[in-house]
């Protein structure tokens, strides 16, 4: 990484601290829309990250700046499918941005999310709170997890995806409730 | 809203990975559909995110350990008085957060994080993140000769000190026949553990009888055998060892750098298996089952001249005095309790020898199928090629050569390797798993088991890494294991070419500790 000099005109650093803590994990979201490789997906964050930081002078704040951050994800993306010479996976633009438009909505709501999603996983049962350590903290395969769950690969995929609509209706059910 | 199951079907599909053309075209039809579709899939983009965010809290763990052990010291962080420069505020304590190399932004985002309960981890995932970023966008931070900006005006100190939430660290994984002692603090679950029960930074345990499996946020599982009591520490990248034995396992990468803290020593994980035996006050060994560990002296008796050692697989160390040096003693694997799955990685060829010297730990004892009076002693060497494969290390292995070969009618020599490995009594033999990887100059033509000849299919030429897994034949102790190679000459090869026979092993012992009980 070369350095550059400070731009203390151009950036303005507690701006885009502020901005990024409020994005950082919807644009999250949307790379995990996107990139199921949860230690890829964190390299696309943190490369958005960097870009971001680099480019803040070329933010145009009157747009949402989740969506200038998705506009850069969405050229790291693509990049990373060509560099694994991978097909992507592109859906067209007009639904990208309707899901653009989903997260800049969500935003605001994210730090509620997590609160709500804290109590939802301690409502899981031991064999699904162990199946989401495997998956996410220990970062296992889906045939790694199931040698250890007595299970096979096709059906800890089906069981992480009921685990994520489970905790994503909980997440819901809760914030509804608030409100 | 609740999915229909083709929906659900769709979608667990796409979330599998690689979708095909197909699912993304029914993924686009579904999304298009229904404008509350597109926000559905965000939420589960959202979901996937924050668990991912809630298990593995990324690379916080410096700072963390730092708040939470100024908080345990009972050292309250205050922020510096509105116009001080970021080198006065920086922390006197040395290994404090560096405000200086952070800037102002980091300076406001550790104070956000402070403040706000819900932005806690995430902010200082964020601190960690824009601290790297930020580096190069303000180069000159470090720089003297740079002027410091003052910290801005509305960045008001708060009024009472940091008193941070205990987080969730860990969870209890695992347990046989486990029985607790009770919780020294009403906070905690003491006796009532159970399974699934998420541990908190702080938190002491304490295990009077059984064995205990605990898996960090960052994936570090360690196998506490009762009596023990140890406490989590940071953000349960690090624990302390009061008293008792502890096995750690590390294979992520996140879970890299785990450290178990005793009075005399720490000990941090470079990716391995390991014991500690803090059982007998005054004396901590540890040993080191598979890859490397750093030993240090304990922060609190360190001083200028404080040691520190690295530990390579099949090494142990043993420290009785505080202001001692450790001394090497042998590796017994047998001496700890594992969970379920046995693992050890054993000294390869090469092991612990210098290029160009002979390997006393392997021979060849056989030619064109032959035994010898007097086996051959392979020498070590550093080559290229495969190093891909298997990293060319003295501590682990490196290429074995014998030069002194002779060109045969058929052009077709064939060598076998042999040494000797052992399989750790406490080891049920029926579920040992010898997997080996081999790299063979030309061609590796069989594996011998205590005398069991099997042929085995190997890519001729095989410079690059192949596996092989040996399942039978392996005994309680002492295995005779040989690898019989051949080697090929080219057609056009003269009478002065040098033809050596090469091999090159690496391999891991697995298995099931046996049932006692």
């Amino acid at each position: 990484m070369s350095a550059k000099p400070p731009q203390s005109d151009a950036i303005n650093p507690r701006g885009f601290a502020e901005l990024w803590l409020d994005a950082q994990h919807a644009l999250g979201g949307f790379v995990c829309v996107h990139v199921q490789d949860q230690a890829l997906a964190d390299d696309i964050v943190q490369e958005v990250a960097r870009q971001a930081t680099a480019n803040f002078d070329q933010y145009d704040q009157s747009r949402p700046f989740i969506a200038w951050l998705i506009g850069i994800a969405r050229q790291r993306i693509a990049e990373s499918y060509r560099e694994r010479g991978r097909r992507p996976v592109v859906f067209s633009s007009d639904i990208l941005d309707s899901i653009t438009d989903a997260y800049a909505d969500l935003q605001p709501e994210v730090d509620d999310r997590l609160d709500a999603l804290r109590d939802c996983m301690d409502q899981l049962n031991n064999r699904h709170r162990r199946v989401i350590e495997l998956r996410y903290a220990r970062q296992l395969s889906q045939d790694e997890i199931g040698e250890r769950v007595g299970s096979n690969g096709r059906a800890v995929n089906a069981m992480l995806f009921r685990i994520r609509t489970a905790l994503r209706e909980c997440v819901s059910k809760q914030m509804e409730d608030t409100r | 809203m609740k999915l229909d199951k083709e929906t659900a079907a769709m979608l667990e599909t796409y979330f599998a990975g690689d979708p095909t053309p197909e699912i993304i075209e029914a993924m686009q039809a579904w999304l298009r559909r229904d404008k509350a579709n597109p926000r559905l899939l965000a939420e589960y983009g959202l979901i996937d995110r924050l668990i991912a965010h809630e298990q593995k809290n990324e690379d916080a763990s410096a700072i963390f350990a730092t708040l939470l052990e100024a908080e345990e010291a009972a050292e309250p962080i205050a922020f510096p008085a509105p116009g001080t420069t970021h080198e006065q505020a920086k922390p006197k304590r040395d290994d404090a957060i560096t405000f200086k190399q952070a800037g102002s932004a980091l300076s406001y985002l550790a104070k956000q994080t402070l403040r706000s309960r819900a932005g806690w981890m995430t902010g200082i995932a964020a601190v960690l993140v824009l601290a790297g970023l930020l580096a190069f966008v303000f180069a000159g931070g470090n720089d003297a000769s740079t002027p410091q900006a003052p910290l801005a005006k509305n960045d008001t100190p708060p009024t009472t000190p940091f008193k941070a939430t205990p987080a969730r660290v860990a969870t209890l994984t695992a347990t046989h026949n486990a029985k607790w002692a009770p919780a020294e603090r009403a906070s905690t679950r003491g006796p009532n553990l159970k399974t699934g029960d998420t541990l908190a930074a702080g938190q002491r345990l304490n295990l009077t009888q059984g064995l205990a499996e605990i898996t960090t946020r960052r994936g570090a599982v360690v196998v506490l055998e009762a009596p023990c009591a140890v406490a989590l520490m940071g953000d349960g990248h690090a624990l302390r060892l009061h008293t008792g034995k502890l096995v750690g396992i590390c294979e992520t990468e996140s879970s890299k750098g785990f450290v178990v803290r005793t009075t005399q020593m720490n000990i941090t994980d470079l990716g391995t298996r390991f014991g500690v035996d803090a059982s007998e006050p005054g004396r901590v060994e540890v040993h080191v089952f598979a890859g490397e560990v750093d030993l240090q002296q304990a922060d609190a008796v360190a001083g200028d001249n404080a040691w520190s050692q690295r530990l390579f697989t099949g090494q142990a160390a043993r420290l009785v005095e505080e202001k001692s040096t450790p001394s090497l003693i042998d590796a017994r694997m047998d001496r700890f309790t594992l969970n379920d799955d046995f693992l050890a990685e054993l000294p390869g060829t090469g092991f612990g020898v210098e290029p160009g010297q002979t390997d006393p730990n392997w021979q060849i004892v056989a030619y064109q199928g032959q035994p010898l009076d007097q086996p051959w002693q392979p020498i070590a060497i550093n080559l290229a090629y495969g190093v891909d494969n298997i990293p060319n290390h003295p501590q682990r292995t490196q290429w074995l050569n014998w030069h002194q070969t002779k060109r045969t009618a058929d052009l077709t020599e064939s060598y076998v390797f042999q040494t000797r490995i052992q399989l750790p009594e406490s080891i049920d033999p029926a579920t040992a798993r010898l997997v080996i990887d081999c790299s063979t100059d030309n061609q590796l033509a069989a594996i011998h088991v205590n005398g069991e000849r099997s042929p085995v299919s190997s890519a001729y030429g095989g410079f690059e890494s192949e596996r092989f897994e040996i399942t039978e034949g392996l005994i309680p102790g002492e295995n005779t294991i040989g690898f019989e190679v051949n080697n090929l000459w080219p057609e056009d090869a003269d009478d002065n070419f040098e033809n050596g026979v090469g091999l090159r092993v690496g391999w891991r012992l697995h298995g099931r500790t046996k049932q006692t009980d």
